[in-house]
Parts: structure tokens; sequence; C-alpha cells
């Protein structure tokens, strides 16, 4: 019954690649190597060796940083952007660990409802929080004109405040999601401990439950952090005259005049290396304090009298709805009458009607780029974690470390490098629906990357052994075992990453041509075209699509937590 | 149908770190054969060897008269069962077992009788359609084995099978499978940690420590003749003595052993005693005697004298720890249909050593003298 032993044998590694033609993993390694380098270490290195170079006479010159570090115009957009994301970071926290803290150690009223609230405020660009909070603070805004009747003037909503209040209401949600997950992580008996070793109940807090935490804390602080620093919807809508280092390397790299690309460089450097260096400073963090815990007696929830429970429901009730008033806002708004930029009395279709009109592309185009994305971000998965975790080489660990420097690149400065990388010869790329994707599926990798390698080590081994042991060559063992285990839980994943895509608008809003616009691009010129009607109802589509997705992760996941 | 497997000066270094050094010998076709060890000593290290999971730095291996250096694993016609059993979960036990016979393309009416076959020959056939994760992990087990064995290997790897399961459970599995294996006659290489496991399943066992094995012998063999302080140590439970070689029984105080002749060995604490060596050797000596080739008697007469420290009663036996003299200590069973005595902590014993179950090992390097 032993099988010939003939025909080309598959490498295992080790010591037989010296004989043997290369195995698939090698191919698939030198491949997923070869697109790195063109999309992403070819257009970025590009892009940062740019602002080491002088504008004018193209040598090596520090003249570009000089310029930024000794200009106010340019340096204050530096202090602007840290500030308002520190800021944003530290209420964000403030709001969510307490949330986080009522939500799963007591009895509140209607918490799925507070959650449903939570999770859906974090489905949309924060662009969109913007624009919501001026359509009811802004200068014309629906409570502004309602205070103005009984002659109370409101404090302006544009600039620093509003950038503030925009953010840390979109991204506290990122902090309560990590910390609540951490909290009910938590056995139950170590804080029966403290309190059996005589802690009271706040000194207790404070030196065991949230020392215990704090890396999930900064986890999702670190979230916070880098999507306020990253973002330039919002400031673009609400800054106003407070100029942050997005926007700034927005305007240099599209103004026809007075721009200048070796300066948007320059800025552009400048993001990376601060998100760089604030990842650091929490990857330091968490290295000193990660503690494994495994809930085998989850804590308990501590039953409130009247009084009390009804204070901490209306306080989270409360903190949940701030929260996603934008998507009620936006939901209402699209069904108002408008005659022109105007709103008017009555409820219609019409806003609708308009955008099946003329922005129908959009739409096909947004689920169109993020499908196809989605496609490659599975594929990519499935091959580039099998090399990360199972096939441990210098080259696997070049290919992680490539994979995850995504993480620290905004969306706008990805866009500016491969616009600028692929708008010429040997490969034009600008304003195809290529570059696009192309775009998509290089800011999730790191995402799709963390997922799809704990998925894999939770899948053991010996079963691809125990495969190939009964006479399946390796690649066809990995085809019919290892893949088929991982793709519930990759696809899964990739459904988060397509909630993202078809919400992204940094990168797009840079990379879009006439033909390959989608909706949150359309949603953001409408905006600035003052058609606010069909501006939210192209919103409420997108939000409309996004819930539905995430009802079939919740099939997919069976109610794992949405956050990745 | 099934293959004699040798070893040829196998080598596998990880790094400086070598895990199998210089490995040579033969197992039997049809045989039990089992690789004991404790853990780190290189014995799955040498199992993925024999698989093909692992690469071969140096030396041979060879099926009858095949070198399979570098026939890749699916080639092999192994069937192995893995330690945590790497049941596919994704598919139903028939479809686990079915999975090897058809990567070998046999007809459909061909795979489900023998699959079929299989089931029932493991006792399983009832839980056919259901998925692993439903199963216990006897269950599993036997799941792990038919899958491995409906494949007609030539020989059938085990990498500590049982170690998952709960004691009752191991042991009418030992039996199942041991039954099994002769049913089949099927080459059969078992690694194990657990000595007991491999002294009840194996028809030769070779103990093997840092890369290297100390001893291929039957299990009686491995057992009462011990060649190495290692081997002696780890099969079974041994009592370890300092002692050095004094004179040659009668005549010249020399302390040398020469092979054939007696020899004396003054043990630290004890006292004098004489055995036969069968090496040559000179110094330093360790000896080794097990719980049960110990007695005690009443203290006054010839005998070393102890005093009992611990006494801990274990239902058909009494073990007692002994203080003798020089700091040592020796592990004494008494059995309860031998003795009525209960000694209590602080008595004085006589403590005599069966001279016939003594083995004597040189200081340092381990290996047997007497």
């Amino acid at each position: 019954m032993s099988i010939p032993a003939t025909g080309p044998a598959i490498g295992q590694g080790g010591a037989r690649r010296r004989w043997r033609k290369p195995s698939f993993w090698i191919i698939v390694s030198a491949s997923l190597l070869a697109l790195m380098i063109v999309f992403l270490v070819y257009p970025f290195s590009s892009l940062f060796l740019k602002s080491f170079y002088h504008s004018e006479t193209h040598r090596p010159s520090f003249v570009n940083f000089i310029d930024f570090f000794t200009t106010p115009y340019y340096f204050n957009t530096l202090k602007h952007s840290l500030t308002v994301s520190g800021l944003t970071t530290v209420l964000a926290t403030l709001i969510g660990v307490p949330l986080a803290y009522i939500m799963t150690r007591f009895n509140v009223w209607g918490k799925s409802i507070i959650n449903i609230m939570i999770v859906l405020s974090l489905l949309s660009p924060p662009f969109i929080g913007a624009y919501s909070w001026i359509l009811l603070l802004g200068r014309s805004g629906f409570v502004t004109k309602l205070f103005e009747k009984i002659g109370i003037v409101l404090p302006t909503i544009y600039g620093f405040h509003g950038m503030i209040l925009v953010f840390t209401l979109k991204l506290f949600p990122f902090v309560y999601m990590y910390v609540s997950g951490a909290l009910s992580n938590m056995d139950s008996s170590l804080e029966e401990a403290a309190e059996n070793l005589g802690m009271s109940r706040i000194r207790k807090l404070l030196t065991l439950t949230f020392p215990v935490i704090v890396p999930s804390i900064s986890a999702g602080a670190i979230v916070v952090f880098m999507t306020s620093l990253a973002d330039f919807g919002t400031p673009l809508l609400i800054a106003e005259g407070y100029k942050v280092l997005p926007v700034v390397v927005y305007e240099e790299f599209m103004s026809d005049i007075g721009g200048d690309v070796y300066l948007a460089s320059t800025l552009s450097t400048v993001i990376v290396l601060c998100a760089l260096l604030v990842l650091f400073v929490q990857k330091y963090i968490v290295s000193r304090k990660n503690y494994r815990m495994s809930a085998l007696r989850p804590p308990a929830v501590q039953k409130l009298k009247l009084g009390k429970r009804s204070l901490l429901t209306a306080i989270a009730f409360a903190v949940s709805l701030l929260a996603v008033t934008p998507q009620i806002v936006v939901f209402i708004t699209s069904f108002i009458k408008t005659r022109g930029p105007l709103f008017v009395s009555g409820f219609s279709l019409d806003s609708y009607k308009a955008i099946g009109f003329k922005l129908s592309k959009n739409i096909a185009n947004t689920f169109y780029f993020a499908s196809i994305a989605i496609v490659i971000m599975v594929v990519v998965g499935l091959l580039l974690s099998y090399v990360v975790v199972r096939r441990r080489s210098l080259l696997a660990s070049l290919l992680d470390s490539l994979a995850m420097f995504p993480y620290v690149i905004p969306g706008s400065v990805l866009g500016i490098g491969l616009i600028t990388a692929f708008n010429k010869a040997p490969l034009i790329l600008t304003g195809t629906a290529t570059i696009i994707i192309v775009s998509y599926v290089i800011r999730k990798l790191p995402f799709i990357l963390r997922s799809s390698t704990a998925i894999l080590y939770q899948i053991d081994p010996s079963i691809e052994e125990a495969s190939i042991s009964l006479g399946v060559p390796p690649m066809r063992t990995f085809f019919k075992t290892t893949a088929v285990l991982m793709l519930p839980g990759l696809f899964s994943g990739a459904i988060l990453s397509w909630v993202q895509t078809i919400n992204e608008l940094s990168s797009t809003l840079i990379l879009f041509s006439g033909k390959t616009g989608t909706i949150s691009v359309a949603i953001f010129t409408e905006i600035f075209k003052d058609s606010f009607g069909t501006a939210a109802a192209l919103a409420s589509i997108l939000s409309v699509a996004t819930v539905v997705s995430l009802l079939i992760f919740n099939k997919f996941s069976g109610g794992r937590s949405v956050m990745m | 149908m099934s293959h004699s497997v040798t070893f040829r000066n196998l080598t596998k270094k990880y790094g400086d770190n070598t895990a199998v050094d210089g490995i040579d010998f033969s197992i039997k076709e049809g045989e039990f054969f089992t690789i004991l060890g404790p853990s780190g000593c290189g014995k799955t290290t040498l199992l993925r060897m024999i698989a093909g999971f692992n690469s071969i730095e140096d030396g041979q291996i060879l099926f009858d008269d095949r070198v399979m250096n570098e026939i890749p694993a699916y080639q092999r016609n192994i069937g192995m069962v893995f330690q945590n059993y790497a049941i596919f979960p994704h598919m139903t036990i028939q479809k686990n077992v079915a999975y090897g016979l058809k990567a070998r393309k046999l007809p459909k009416a061909e795979i489900a009788d023998r699959v079929g076959d299989m089931l029932k020959l493991m006792h399983i056939e009832k839980y056919r359609d259901r998925d692993p994760s439903q199963l216990s992990g006897g269950q599993q087990q036997r799941v792990a084995l038919a899958r491995a064995l409906v494949i007609h290997p030539t020989i059938l790897l085990m990498d500590e099978p049982l170690s998952n399961l709960d004691a009752k459970l191991r042991i009418d599995m030992r039996i199942a499978i041991k039954k099994i294996q002769k049913d089949l006659n099927i080459t059969t290489i078992y690694v194990t940690h657990d000595q007991e496991e491999a002294l009840a399943m194996s028809d030769r066992i070779a103990v093997m420590n840092a890369g290297i094995v100390e001893q291929i012998g039957t299990p009686q063999e491995i057992y009462s003749k011990p060649a190495t302080a290692f081997v002696a140590g780890f099969i079974g439970t041994t009592n370890f003595l300092d002692g050095t070689l004094t004179a040659v029984d009668g005549s010249a105080t020399t302390g040398t052993a020469e092979p054939g002749k007696p020899v004396a060995v003054d043990i630290k604490g004890v006292g004098t005693i004489s055995v036969g060596a069968r090496k040559s050797t000179t110094g330093d000596v360790r000896l080794a005697v097990r719980p049960e080739d110990i007695h005690l008697t009443e203290p006054g007469a010839d005998e070393p004298q102890g005093r009992v420290a611990l006494v801990t009663f274990l239902g058909d036996f009494i073990s007692y720890e002994i203080e003798l003299g020089g700091g040592q200590t020796v592990e004494v069973n008494e059995y309860a249909k031998d003795t009525a005595v209960l000694r209590a902590v602080g008595d004085r014993v006589g403590v005599r050593f069966n001279l016939g179950k003594l083995h004597l090992y040189r200081h340092g390097e381990g290996e047997a003298i007497v």
C-alpha cells in the first residue's frame, strides 16, 4: 500500500532546501515581499527621502526640516495637532474607562441598547460627526437658532473646541470597548482576594483593578491618539483657522499655486515620526505591564438600589446618546425637504432621489472597491500570517515588520505617497480603481495580519503534520486543513475591515478621480457644495450598509467582540 | 507488509544543542518498540525524524534496506498518532478516517469498506457522523488510531498518545493498543516518558537521555539489569548510595576491581560489602538498590544500623525512609502480606541488602560495573 517515491518533493524547510526547487512557501514569501516593495517600500521611502532634499537644488539637505521648525505657521500646526490629539486621548479615556466600569460591574438598565448605540457611533467616519455637530451647533445650526430665539448666544463650535468635542465623542467608544473587554475578563477571585486582604473599595480599584487593565486602557488610548492625529476630514470641516498637520499636508500637496511637494513630504515625515514615537511609548508600557488573564469566574455584577441604579443608567444613556447623536441627526436630516442648500419644513425623499440621479456611480464604486479589497485581504491574511507564524525566518520577520508599518501612516500621507509614486512610468495608476484598492489593502494590512495570526495561533500545527503523514503533500495539506480552519475567522475579521473600508475618506479623497469617487468622497464634496440633504442621505446609506455588514459579522462570529 | 527500522549514526542539532546524538540501532519488523526518556531527552525529535518532519543532519534512517533521509513525509506511508490526536476539527469522524485513503485516490467503495471495518475494530462506528468536538478524550484517541491504521502503514508512530487521558482510561487504552498492534503485527515505535507504560506495553525499550541511548533491552532487562546509573534511577524507584572501592576481597588493599573477581565496597555510613565485578575500575562508585531489595531487621546484628525517619502507608505496602550514617537515606518497602509490623518514626532498625540485586556504577560516568 505504499506510495511510490516519485514526483517533485515540496520542501519542509531546514536542510532540505539545498537540494530541491523552491517550495510553495518560498514562492509565496517572495511574491509577498515583491508586492510590499512595489506598493509600500518604494512609495513611502521615496516620500520620506524627499523630505531630506532641497526643493530647488535637489541635493540632500535638512532645509525642509529647518523651515518647518522655524516657520511659526508650520511649527504651530505640529503643536496644534499634538494638543488636540493629546487632550482628546485624555478626555476619551476619562469618559471610556468609567463608563466601561459602570457597564460591566453594575446592574444598569438597558445595557444592550447602550451597547448598540456605542457600536453604532463607532461606525462612521469622524467627519460625519463634525458635519452633524455643525448642523446642530454651527452658525445656522438647529440648536443655535433655538437658543437665539430665547436670547442665549452659544459659544462657537468652530476651531479648537469643536475638534475636541467631535473627536472625544467619536473616539471614547474605542477606550470603552477595550476596557470593558478587559474588565469582564478579570477573574472575580482577584478582587475578592483584595477585599479579603482588607482593601477598601476605592483603594481596591486604584491598587488592583485599574493597574491590571492598564494595557487595555493604553491599547484603546493609542487608537484614539492615532485616529485623531491622522484624521483630516474633521479639521477640514470644523477647525477653520486652527490648522493641524494633516490639513496642511493636504493643502500643500493639493494647491496649484504655492504648493510644495517637498514640504508636504516633510510634514508627512513629521506626522509619521510622532505616531511612531507614541506607539513605542505605548508598546513600552504594555511590555512592562502585560498580564495574561482568563476569567474562570467572571466578575460579579453588583446589584444597586433604585436610586443609584437610576443615576448610573441615566449617565450611561446620556453619554452613549451623545455619541450616537451624529447618526441620528444625519438620518433625520436625510428625510427633510430641501430647496437648494436650504432645509425647509416637511419630510420627503428628495435627497435620496437626487443621489439616485447623479451619485449612484459613487455608491457602486464604494461597494465594488471594498469587495475586491476584502478578497485580497483574506488571501493576503491567509498567506502572510502562515509565513509569519509557521515559516519563521529572516524573510518572514521582515514581512511582518513591513506589514505593520502602515499602522503609523495617516490616510492622507498614504494617499500622497501612492500618488507621487504611481503618477509616472513605469507604473501609472493615478485615477484608477487599482490605486484606491491598493490603498485600502495597505491601510488594513496591520489589522489583517494581527487578526489572522491570532487565528492561526489557535490552530495546532500537528493538524497539518497529521495530514502530511497520511500522504497529502504540504501545499495541498495547507489548503485542505489550515486554510479551511482559518477562513471563518478571517472572514469575520475581513467584514470589520470592510466596514472601515467603505467609510474610508482620507486616502480616497487624495486618490479619487471623476470616475472613481466613493460615497464618503461624495458626502464630503456635497457638504462643501452646501448640499446638506444629499450628504445626509449618502451618509445614511453608508450607515445602513455598515449595520448590515455588522449583522453578517455577528452571524459569523457568534457574538464575538467587534474590536480587531 | 511491516518494515524494520534502522538508525545509522543518526544526529540532529538545534544550533549548539545536540538533540539526537549518534543513534545507532535497529527495530525489528512487527516489534512494539518504546523510546523512553525524560522530557527534552530527544525522543520526540527522533520520532519526528522517522516521520520526516525533522531534517536529518548526519547519519541515516532505513526502512528495511531503503534509505529514507530524502523521502518527504507524505511519501513515507507511516501512521502517526499525535499527543493531542490532531483530529481534523472540520471533518466528521468518518471523514477523518477516510482522509488518508482519499489522498491515495482509492475507489469510493473500497474507502467506505475500509473505513467501516476500522471504525468497527476501534468500537467507534456509532460516532461516524459526529464532529470530533462531541467525542471524549478516549474516543478521540481511538479515532486518531483508526485514522493512522486505516492507510495500512508499514510503521506506526505514537507520540505520548495516552498522556492526555485520565489514569483509568489510560490503562484500558494500553491494553487496546497492545492487542491491535499484535493482531496487525505492525512495527510500532512508541514515545513516552512514563516508565510504567513502557514496561507494560513494549517488546523492547530504548532508554534515552540527553540525546543518546543509555540502554536497549526487554522490559525485564531494563528493570532488573539497568546498564547505567541513569537507567537505574529513571526506571522504577532506586536508592543511590555513595561508596569507595577499598580492597579486593581477602587480598591486597589496592582499591581496584578486576573483571570476574569479587570486590569490596565501603559504603559511606553503612559499612563494607563484597560483590563481583564485571568491568575494571578504581575509586569512587555509586551503589544502586531498589526499595524492595532492602530488608529491615531487628537492630543489633552485623548489619548496618538505621533510624526510621518517615512512614508512608500505601495499602499493599508501607514505604519507610531510613536514615543511615553519613547523611545517606534509603527508601525501603515492606509488603503488608509479608509483615504485620508497622514501624514508628524514630525506631532503630537493621538494614540488609539483597546482594544479588545490587548494582554498582562508576562515579560520574554511570556505567555499570556489577
